[in-house]
């Protein structure tokens, strides 16, 4: 039995496992909010395309940077790029 | 983004699926299953656009952290390795023993 049942006589309560500051109405599961839906799913697509475009371009500025330390033979090739180059197959 | 200083551009980034946006998508998905549950409501079938969106976020943060990651390992090997350069009197090679030395005698008792 709920706390509330045992001090009010009225039968009022919705036994929902948390209360929301912000509202004071009963959520309703029946009819979807469809612009908290779309914002969410928009928002989640944006999020998306922004993780492919930093992938696609830090991918990029690796292959520029490996391409221009080719040609020197110093220790930040040798002791950065090399130990990764194993692990890469295709560069 | 700016969390990795240029150096680190010279590393190879992550995939788009490494073990730490797997792992974090993972809780995103579970805490919006938990505010679900909280709630009284199906924790599977409802709500899909918020466990979607949540683990949306966990995915990205992941990929974010396994780039930081990778930039610190490879920081502590370079700075380790440039260590054992100029110190090669502190790491000597340590001499191999064959397996004939180091055996004992074999007395069998049957």
């Amino acid at each position: 039995m709920t706390f509330s049942r045992l001090f009010s006589g009225a039968a009022f309560v919705s036994r929902v496992g948390s209360r929301s500051a912000f509202t004071s109405s009963k959520p309703d599961s029946a009819n979807p909010n469809w612009l908290r839906v779309s914002l969410a799913f928009g928002s989640a697509a944006v999020l998306w395309g922004l993780l492919f475009k930093q992938h696609s371009t830090d991918v990029h500025e690796y292959k520029v940077v490996f391409r221009s330390c080719l040609s020197g033979m110093h220790l930040f090739v040798r002791f950065f790029l090399f130990p990764r180059l194993l692990a890469l197959n295709s560069v | 983004m700016g969390f990795v200083p240029e150096l680190g551009k010279s590393l190879p980034p992550p995939s788009i699926a490494n073990r730490n946006s797997v792992w974090l998508a993972g809780v995103g998905w579970c805490s919006a299953m938990l505010h679900n549950a909280i709630n009284h409501r199906p924790p599977l079938k409802s709500g899909v656009h918020r466990q979607f969106l949540l683990a949306t976020i966990g995915w990205f943060i992941g990929y974010h952290v396994s780039k930081y990651e990778n930039y610190t390992y490879a920081k502590l090997d370079r700075d380790m390795n440039e260590y054992v350069r100029l110190h090669p009197e502190e790491f000597p090679a340590k001499e191999k023993k064959t397996f004939a030395e180091i055996v004992e005698p074999f007395h069998p008792v049957r």
